[in-house]
Order: C-alpha cells, then structure tokens, then sequence
C-alpha cells in the first residue's frame, strides 16, 4: 500500500512498471502501423511512381501519445488507486472491545455505513490484538453466547450482519450483558446505535459504563434526518388510503415520497407526505379509484430501505367478491337468455365476480374451491339439488356468516334442497297464462324495515310466475318483497351468522321482467351492501371473518408464513423458525423472531403482519449519562479509480484501433464488407426472435388413455361390476358402431369401457350406462364429475334394461331398475324429464321413428323436458343430456365376433332388431348432431315459406 | 422468413462457385456458336483432310471437276451416269480440301494467377477458357489445333478437345513465349497479361511474324491492374516474385499508373498493326462471351483486325 495524499494504491508494486514507459516509447517509435499488403502483377508499372511520394517511416507523435496514455492507464489501474478519506478509528486503550450493534428496522437505511464503521473498529482491535464482543440489539429466538473472540473472526461475522424487521430490546441485551461479565470484566465499548429512543437508552448506557465497574461507552449516533421513518396502518378515506407516516425528529420540514405498488411489485401511485416543523407525524391521501385501490399489496417510503417504513396489505382490503354459478348452460348461445346475465351485468361494477362452473375441474369442485377461497356472497339461480359435499360447506359457510343468495327456475321449482329461507310449495305458480284466472302481478311497495325500502317500485314490473311459499306461521317475519297480491317475492332467513335469500322467481327475464329493471340492480346492490365483507378486524366477534373461514374442513387453522420482510423492508422466505399465527392472534400479535413480519398465508388466503399497527412514537436518542463519548457516523466515501481509468484505457484502445484503421486504409473496404456482416447480423436476429417452442400443456392423469380417446369419436358404456352386463354392453356399442360405419357417415372407433369413478370422461359425446338393480350411489366425486359432463353438453343414454322383466305396470310401483337409477342420480342435478313428445329430434335425426324399442318392445324413453321455448331450452345445442330408457338396448345391438345378434329380441323379429338399431343410431346422431338436426325439422316449414 | 433467407444465400453462393471444370465450360460457352473455320489466306501443304478448299483437285469431299478419263485413272473413279450422256469417259475429281492450323499459347506467368475483387475468376482461368472454347469451335470446323511449346502434335478430332485440355494442364503455359516457332501459313492465337516491357514482346513476336503466321493477341487483364483502386498506404509485392514496397497514398498515384498501362497497351497494339495482327482487349470482371464474339469474328475472317481498334 502506498497512499499519496488522499489516493491510495494498493498494489504499489505495479508501479515500478511505469520505468518500462520509456522503453514502450522507443519501440513504438521505431515500429510504425503495418500497412495492408498488397499482392500486385503490374508492380513494375508502378515502380517509377513512387519517388514522388515521400513513405512515412515513423509512427504519428500523436498515434504515439495515444499509446503512451494507453499504457498508462493500464498500468495504473493495476495498482489499484483508491481516493480515501481519512478515516480515525473510535478508540483507545487496552480492554477487550465491547462492540453493541442496533440491527433494529430503523438501522437499515444506511446500514453499509454502519457496517463500515463496524469493521473499522474491529479491524483497530485487530491491529491492537484485542478480543472483541459483538452483541446486536434486536431480540433472538435464542441469545447468542456471549464471549470474547479474535478480532479477525468476529469480522466476518460484522460482514454477515442483516438488519432485522424488529425493534430493538436493549435491556434484555444489558441484562444479559451483565450476566455474562458483570463486574469482572472492563470494557471499550462502542455502541453503534440506530438513533431511537424507546424509552431504555439512559438505563441501557448505565449498564453498559457500569460492566466491570467503569467501562469506557462510545456512543455512535445516526444524523437526526437518518433515522427511521415509520408507516403506519392507512385508514379508508373516501377515494383513497389516507397513510399516516411517523418520524422520530420533530425539527424542520421533511417532504417523503409514500409509493402504492400492486402484488407484482408494479407501482401503483405516489403521494407525497409532508412533515411540518415539530411535527413527528404526517397524513396524506393517496388517491386511487376503487379497482387500483384493491389491487394495493404494499405501501412504502420511496428511497427508504427499511422495514418500518413498509406496510403490508393483505386480502382484508380488497372488495367482496361474489360467487355465480347457475344450471344449465345455454349462456354460450343465448347470453341474452342466460340466467345470470343479469346478474352479472348488476353486479360486476360493484364486487369481484367468480364464475364457479368454469373453473370446475376433474375430482374437486369450482364451488368448494372458491368457498375455501372466501367469497362474501353466493348466488345461485335456477339450482335446486348441489351435490352433497358441496351443500355441506355451503352451509357451513352460511352458519359463519356468507350470504347465500338464490334464484327460482324450473329445476329449482322441480325439487330443492333444505337451503331455503322458507318452506316452498312443489312446482311453480304460472299468472296471466292462459289456464290461469290472474292477471300477472306487480310489485307491491317495499315494506319499511326491509332491506329494501325506500327503493321506488316502477308499476310496469311485472310477475308471470313464482314459486309460492307454504303458508306458516313465521312467513311474514321473513318476507323482504311481496307481490301485489301479497304473495312474497323476496325472502330472507337468518341462518347462523349469516343468511339465505330467496327471489322467487328466475334471475332472468323468463318469469318476470324484474331483472330487467333499474329495481333489479338496487336491490341486488342492498344485498351486496348486506353481505358479510372480505375484511375481517376480529375474528372473535366479527362476522366478516367469519365469512372468510368458511371451509367445513380446515375450521380455525393458523396462519403459516409465506414471505417475511427483513430489515430492508424487502420480501424473503421466511426463517426456518418462524412460527404458524392463529387467525386470532394478528391483531394483538406483535413481530418477534418467532413471528416476523410479513405475509401469512392459508388456503390461498393472506393476512399480513406488520411491524407498526398504530402509529408509533418514534424518539431521538437525547441526553445521554456523563462520560459517555458521543460521535456521529461520519459518511466516508473511498472511491476506486481503477474502474474508470481501466474505462479510459478502453476508449484509448479503440481510438487507436480507429487511428490504425484510418493510417492503413482499411477502414473503406470494411465498409465495403459492411454490408455482408449487416446481412448476417439481420440473420442471427431472426434466429433469435424466432419463437420459442410451444411449452408443455398441463399434464392429465392418464395422458395415453386421453389421447386415445381424444383423437377419436367413440362410443363408450359405463361398467357396471357385473362382467356379463359388461360384456353386453360392449358387444351392444361394436354392433351399433358398425351399423353406424355401414350406414352413416359417423367414423367411430371401437367402443370402450368406461369405470365411472377413475376415468376421464369428458371425450365421449354418448355415454350408454345400464343401471342395475343393485348399483351403487355414486362417490361425491363422480357425482361431481358426472354433473359437469353433463352441464358441459355430454349425453348420457341410462338404460334400466327391465321393460320386459319387471311388473311396475301391474302393482304401480317403481321398478328396482329406476330405483337404482335414483340412487345413482340422487347428487346430479338432474333437469325436468318427459317422454319423447312425438315431434322431438330423437324422432327424425336419421331414420323416422314412431318408438324406440330395444330387446324389449314397449318401454318409453325419457329425455330432457324442452322448456316452453321449443329446443333451446334443454342443454347444449337443444340435445338432451339424460335419455333414460328401459329397453335393454345393448342386447338388441350385441353382435358377436361373426357379426351375428346374440340375443333374440321380444316380442321378437328382425324388424324389431332393425328398430333397435335405428334407435341407437338416431340417438347417435342427435348426440353428435345437435340442434342441426333439429333445424332440419324446421325444413318442410321453410320450403313451404318459400313458396314451395 | 428465416427459410427463405437461408435460400438466398444457398442460391447466391451456388452462383459464385460454378462446380464446373473449365473443359465443361468451355464446351458450354461453345454450344452458343457455329463451329469455326479460321479464314487462311494461305494453307500450308499439309495432308491433312480439312475444309479449306485448295481450288485444285485433290482429296477432298467437295466435287470440284469432271475430267476426261485418262489411261492409268483408277476405274473406280470414272462417274459412270456423267460418261452415260456421251461417248466420252469421265472422271470425277473432288476439290483439294485441306485443314488449317492453329497454335495457341496461354501465359503461365504467376502474375496470371491474381484475381482482384471485382473480377470473376483469374487471368489464367480465364484465359484458359478463351483458348479451350476457341479450340472447340475450331475443332468443330475441321481444323487443327495445336498448343505452342507442347512438342506435340496439333489435334483434329472433335474429340480431341480433351486431350488438348490435358496437354495445356501439363504444359501450364510457361512464363515466357517458346522459342518454337510454329510452322509457316499456320495461326497463333496467345493469351497473355502483357504485363512484359513492349521491347521483350517485340522480340519474342518478330520471329514468328516472320513466318507469315497470321497471329491474334489477346490481352486478360485484372479491373484492378486496370485502374488500381487501391488508396491510402499500402504495400506492394509483386505476385510470385520478391519486389516489394510502400507507397504511403495510393491515390496519388493512380493516375499517373493509368497513363502507364494506357501507353504500353498502345504500344502493343501498334506492334500487332505492324504484323498484321490483332489485338483484342478481356477483363476478367466481363463474361466471356464478350472475348469469345470477337474473337470469332476476327478469326473467322468477318471481322478485320483493322476494324477492331
């Protein structure tokens, strides 16, 4: 090291290369640039020219100079000049060191100063060959063991300090201080302090100065304006956050910048936040429309780095949000008529919306998932049945306070579940039809002390049906909306903590033309306003937290941590010590190394644990005891310069690389090759833009068997159990697929075997499942999975197989066959049933066909009721989801591997055979046809229109 | 996009490297011509077959008299349908055809081997491919053809196209004309640089002209010999031998260098009018049909050296 007024160079050995600078001048005096050489056969012709031209031998002095500078600068940075300012170390005298750190929240601005200083202090104590403690100040999961070390080892701990999102406990650290050495040892003491005052600093300098009865006490303390800024809990103002930010130095006027950022990190907005003089604390409006403002995930101080002025936001602050979910789904075709149009429509500028159908996957449920999610309000319409897993944490989350709301329907009307308000009657109530003595019914004002009065009722609101309620004793308490002939339009039932609403009639414009009013919207408003919000402030009282636990499952869990903050207010991992926080416990819960702050997570949900609630008070460290030596942190700043000149000698190269260019005349034919290069250049771009593979989808359980039966149209049966019904199904759905190859232009591949529990089923447009008498109910899973083959436009061709075998027709009874299909149906949300009317598409999709026989002759076939509104109203393209038939149909199609029938059919023929073969046909291409085929019913009309 | 772009580049570098031998070019470029019958005021006696017709009788294909039969004729030649018509017998005699021939000589000097970028191909690529599509159509023609300094025997045949090829390959030119002169009445063709002092030509050429050899000389010369392009400082070697210097701005000189190259072009073609010869100017940076249509026109006879300045 050699240091020359304030440069020092550390490795001044490097210097002795600069006598070799002379010697770089001469030779590069002597040895001018190479010029290009040039291969010539008229050289001859040239020969006399060249006298007139005086060849320069010797290099330019500036080319020369260039150099000379060049080398220089190398050499120079090889020594490693340093611009330093002087920097004194803290102490003297002989006794070990005592070195106390505050690694607390507000330490960490300018935490590098401080661990400068640190070092420097121990690297005297080194060079003084004095051992050296090291204590910080923020509180441990465990105490550190408290012993004097070399100074060389206690350095490299200095180098590993972080600061800790935590306040300093001083006491305890003097206590164990004093526990430690007590009075035996005497110590030089420095303390490098944070600047806060909590109230301990004057107790805490006396212990220290009293550690062995008179230790020296050094006391570095930060600039006033250094110390710690804190950000506190914002309050909801109006359009915006108001934030409230704490300072600890009354004086003077300080402007910070208080920033929004979103989750991702993106900034969302900046406020200002003005500190007037002898003022700590300061407030400011953070204005932001509501859409932003949920999106806020953290607020900080611009410019600080410190943990304190961080404060999280987690989702008690974001808007409720609704669940929507509806049965059948013809919305992909008619969103006019689609049953939560509407709703959604009023809904969406108010609350977060979450469509749970969609997000339906395999073996779990949308709903359960967004009910586990919290959701502040459920709406149903038009479902009557939910599967029972998922009616048990709908009811669970009622009891802890969600709001369920629902629409009537037809399903809701055909049968409903026990999560309803009041007691309803069986089937719907049709006013102003034509069978019907009433007139439809308006509206009849709300009644004050309901949710909703004082919303005004237009008179043109009209009711064309309703599902009526059972007349009991307590029905009026829960009326909120009657019709004008006092039937109740609107009911409501407290239900645990939180509530049931009824609309009695559909969410869309097919009873009444309520939702298409501006009513429709004010009063689905007042209900939002009544619904449980996303934020909880107690869990023990509240009922908004209540609203947000609610999954049957997990009741109560705790908290674990997902990202803690350290000491920079930046968003780590959380330390393997940290511990769980019960849900209770946030907001008496205090950040302590077992329970850092930052986020806590559970099920998606977050709860954030900050270091400052309230607004703290923040105090300089002031008076300190006598004898105790106060000195600032002094910001020293040693500049390297081998950086720059290692820069300088670079740019000196490439002008000296241009100069050599130019000397030599090179540079107009690299101009000339330019253009080569530029084309590769354009080359090599496009291979780097070119786009990069397509990434991997999502895997699927069982990839091969999702291919196969992906890539082509099949049949497939459900298996039963038993290997003989099995069998014949399977022959059954081969005869019919051969007949379909023969005789359509359907391609299928060979049928297969479906187990309803396991397999994915979404390929199959056509699922043939004979029931049993003996089948079992089917898991909640599959009840599931079935339900949403069925709303996403699967069909399924149910076959009780016992036409010719049971007695139903003689005693009345239900066959064991359609018991069994009950049993096994008893969690789908199965839609209103008919028989084929006699116009339906099942009747004309292929061949014209008066019945549908199978084995057996004579059993009706059952498919979904078409509403009033001809085709559309049954499921996906007008195709009936259910058929439910009792014929024994696969018998009837069974071939055997000659491709003869297996089983005679009765009362028997082949042209009953035929029949069965054109029934399974048609149902073939009514599945996969759709409402094609339903149009082409229409033709005869057309053509006639035509004038035909 | 990237496809396309590699296409490019793939058709452009097929363009700039023929994967051709100069023989198989040499036969293309030919193709384009009918064959060549080099104009021969005089024919030396030579026996062999050709299609310069001698206007005397002789062996040949052409009919050129009928002639009263003479004791010692052979029978065989008497045109018996001509003898029909009268008393008298006839002989038929065909017209003396004889072949003309044609010495070439390529310059083999290192310097015939610089290609600047501009230019195609070298010098002695290309002047290797002037003389083998020459020879080809000459070939075609009837005549003779032959390379000076080989030793040997002037080729006829049609197929002797290659041979010659061969011949040229082994010979590789030589750096300076051979001292063989070829025979009198016959051709020479020589493609050269003639970067050599006019005085060293002069001599070398006197002894053939003396021969009553008609001779056409035809210069391949480099863009960049033409009009040195070079600028700024440079370092000149010449190409196979040890001269060597700098020249601190080239473009200085440039003119003056043109001058150069004009004055001994100038010279060389005065030395060619005083023969009686031709002189025809290629640049290696032209095609060589553009060499190939004068020179068959000049050697065909339609086109006199005169016309051709």
């Amino acid at each position: 090291m050699l240091t020359l007024g304030a440069i020092t160079f550390q490795t001044a050995a490097a210097l002795w290369a600069l006598l070799l600078l002379p010697l770089i001048w001469w030779l590069l005096k002597i040895t001018p640039p190479r010029p290009e050489r040039v291969s010539f056969p008229p050289i001859r012709f040239l020969l006399g020219l060249i006298a007139r031209e005086e060849t320069p031998h010797k290099t330019p002095w500036w080319l020369t100079l260039i150099r000379m500078a060049l080398a220089l600068c190398l050499i120079l940075a090889i020594a490693r000049p340093v611009i330093n300012e002087d920097s004194t170390a803290a102490q003297g005298g002989n006794d070990p060191l005592l070195l106390v750190i505050d690694d607390s929240w507000a330490a960490a601005d300018n935490w590098t100063v401080r661990l400068r200083l640190a070092t420097e202090v121990v690297d005297q104590a080194r060079s003084e060959d004095r051992p050296v403690v090291l204590v910080t100040t923020t509180p441990k999961s465990t105490p550190p063991t408290l012993e004097p070390r070399a100074a060389a080892e206690v350095a490299d701990r200095i180098a590993a300090l972080t600061p800790q999102a935590l306040p300093t406990d001083r006491m305890r650290v003097a206590e164990a201080l004093r526990e430690a050495f007590g009075a035996t040892t005497k110590f030089a003491i420095t303390w490098l302090s944070d600047g806060l005052d909590s109230g301990d600093v004057d107790g805490f300098a006396t212990a220290l100065t009293g550690l062995g009865g008179g230790s020296t006490l050094q006391v570095v303390l930060p600039a006033a304006d250094q110390t710690g800024i804190a950000l506190s809990k914002p309050a909801l103002a109006g359009d915006g956050l108001e934030v409230t930010a704490t300072r600890a130095n009354p004086q003077g006027t300080q402007t910070v910048r208080v920033r929004a950022l979103a989750h991702n990190g993106r900034s969302l907005a900046e406020q200002a936040v003005t500190f007037q003089p002898g003022e700590t604390q300061a407030r400011a409006v953070i204005q932001l429309p509501l859409q932003l403002r949920n999106d806020i995930g953290r607020l900080d101080v611009d410019g600080r780095r410190s943990a304190g002025s961080v404060y999280l936001l987690d989702d008690r602050w974001s808007r409720k949000s609704v669940g929507l979910e509806a049965a059948g789904s013809l919305e992909a075709n008619q969103p006019l008529l689609a049953p939560l149009y509407y709703v959604t429509r009023a809904l969406e500028p108010y609350a977060e919306l979450v469509p749970l159908s969609q997000e339906a996957k395999p073996g779990e449920s949308g709903l359960q998932n967004a009910l586990a999610a919290g959701l502040s309000m459920l709406l149903l319409a038009d479902i009557g049945q939910m599967s029972p897993a998922d009616r048990d944490s709908v009811r669970a989350w009622v009891d802890r306070g969600g709001m369920l709301v629902r629409f009537a329907g037809p399903r809701f009307a055909a049968s409903h579940d026990d999560l309803v308000p009041v007691q309803l009657r069986e089937g719907d109530r049709a006013l102003g039809g034509a069978l019907s003595w009433e007139e439809p019914q308006p509206i009849a004002p709300f009644d004050e002390g309901t949710p909703f009065a004082g919303i005004p009722v237009p008179p043109e609101i009209t009711v064309t049906k309703q599902v009526l309620a059972q007349p009991t004793a307590d029905l009026a308490t829960k009326v909120w909306a009657r019709l004008a002939d006092g039937t109740p339009l609107v009911t409501a039932e407290q239900h645990g903590k939180g509530m049931i609403v009824l609309f009695h009639v559909t969410a869309n414009a097919d009873w009444s033309n309520l939702p298409l009013s501006g009513v429709f919207v004010e009063m689905l408003q007042r209900l939002l306003d009544l619904a449980p919000g996303a934020v909880s402030s107690d869990a023990g009282s509240s009922t908004e937290d209540q609203a947000k636990t609610a999954n049957s499952k997990l009741p109560q869990g705790n908290f674990s941590p997902v990202r803690t903050l350290n000491g920079f207010g930046e968003l780590i991992d959380p330390p393997a010590d940290a511990r769980p926080v019960a849900l209770a416990d946030f907001d008496t819960l205090r950040p302590s190394p077992m329970h850092p702050a930052g986020l806590y997570g559970r099920d998606g949900r977050t709860r954030a644990l900050n270091l400052f609630e309230e607004a703290p008070e923040l105090k300089l460290i002031g008076d300190l005891p006598a004898g105790v030596n106060v000195s600032t942190y002094r910001v020293q700043q040693s500049v390297s310069l081998a950086g720059p000149l290692l820069l300088a000698a670079l740019a000196l190269f490439l002008v000296d690389f241009l100069a050599v260019l130019v000397l030599s005349g090179t540079l107009g034919q690299i101009r000339s090759r330019f253009a080569a290069g530029l084309a590769l250049a354009i080359l090599a771009s496009g291979l780097a833009l070119s786009p990069p593979p397509a990434e991997a989808q999502e895997t699927v359980p069982n990839p091969a068997f999702a291919m196969e039966s992906a890539l082509s149209t099949k049949l497939a049966y459900v298996r039963t159990g038993n290997p003989d019904v099995d069998a014949v199904s399977e022959a059954g759905l081969t005869g019919l697929t051969a007949a379909l190859i023969e005789r359509t232009a359907v391609e299928a591949d060979a049928p297969v075997g479906i187990d309803i529990e396991t397999d994915e089923i979404v390929f199959f447009p056509l699922l043939y499942w004979p029931i049993l008498p003996d089948a079992p109910a089917l898991s909640p899973q599959a009840s599931a999975k079935v339900d949403a083959y069925l709303k996403n436009g699967g069909t399924i061709l149910f076959d009780t197989r016992d036409h010719g075998t049971s007695l139903q027709d003689l005693t009345g009874a239900t066959s064991p066959g359609t018991r069994a299909l009950q049993l096994v149906l008893r969690d789908v949300n199965v839609p209103q049933l008919t028989m084929v009317p006699p116009e339906h598409v099942l009747t004309k999709s292929f061949y014209l066909l008066q019945n549908f026989p199978g084995r057996w002759d004579g059993g009706p076939l059952w498919v979904e009721a078409a509403g009033n509104g001809g085709s559309g109203a049954a499921n996906f393209d007008g195709v009936s989801s259910v058929i439910i038939g009792s014929n024994d149909y696969a018998a009837a199609w069974a071939v055997d591997q000659n491709g003869q029938p297996m089983y005679d059919t009765s009362p028997g023929g082949e042209r009953q055979r035929e029949m069965a073969l054109r029934t399974g046909i048609n149902v073939v291409m009514y599945v996969l046809t759709g409402n094609y085929k339903a149009d082409q019913v229409h033709v005869p009309a057309l053509l006639e229109r035509l004038g035909q | 996009m990237l496809a396309t772009g590699l296409n490019i580049l793939v058709a452009h570098r097929a363009q700039k490297t023929p994967h051709l031998t100069p023989l198989d070019e040499a036969g293309r470029l030919a193709e384009a011509y009918p064959a060549l019958l080099v104009q021969a005021d005089r024919i030396a006696h030579t026996v062999a077959m050709g299609f310069h017709g001698r206007r005397r009788p002789g062996t040949g294909e052409s009919f050129w008299q009928f002639q009263r039969y003479r004791p010692g004729d052979e029978a065989q030649r008497i045109d018996w349908r001509k003898s029909a018509r009268s008393d008298q017998l006839y002989v038929r005699e065909n017209e003396w055809e004889a072949a003309n021939t044609i010495w070439m000589w390529t310059s083999g000097s290192p310097g015939m081997h610089f290609k600047s970028k501009p230019a195609q191909s070298t010098k002695a690529e290309r002047a290797t491919l002037l003389m083998l599509t020459l020879a080809a159509l000459m070939l075609n023609g009837g005549e003779r053809v032959g390379l000076l300094g080989s030793g040997r025997t002037p080729v006829y045949t049609r197929s002797g196209l290659e041979r010659l090829a061969l011949m040229h390959q082994a010979l590789d030119g030589g750096r300076e004309l051979p001292d063989a002169v070829p025979p009198r009445h016959s051709n020479v063709i020589i493609f050269s640089d003639f970067l050599l002092p006019i005085e060293a030509w002069r001599d070398r050429l006197a002894p053939i002209a003396e021969r009553q050899v008609r001779g056409h000389l035809v210069q391949v010369f480099d863009p960049a010999e033409e009009t040195l392009p070079y600028t700024g400082r440079k370092e000149f070697e010449e190409t196979g031998g040890s001269l060597r210097f700098i020249i601190g701005r080239t473009e200085t000189v440039r003119e003056a260098y043109r001058e150069r190259i004009a004055q001994h072009r100038d010279e060389l073609r005065s030395l060619a009018r005083r023969l009686g010869w031709s002189f025809t100017l290629h640049h290696t940076d032209q095609p060589a049909q553009q060499a190939i249509l004068p020179l068959y026109g000049l050697l065909e006879g339609s086109l006199t050296p005169r016309t051709r300045v």
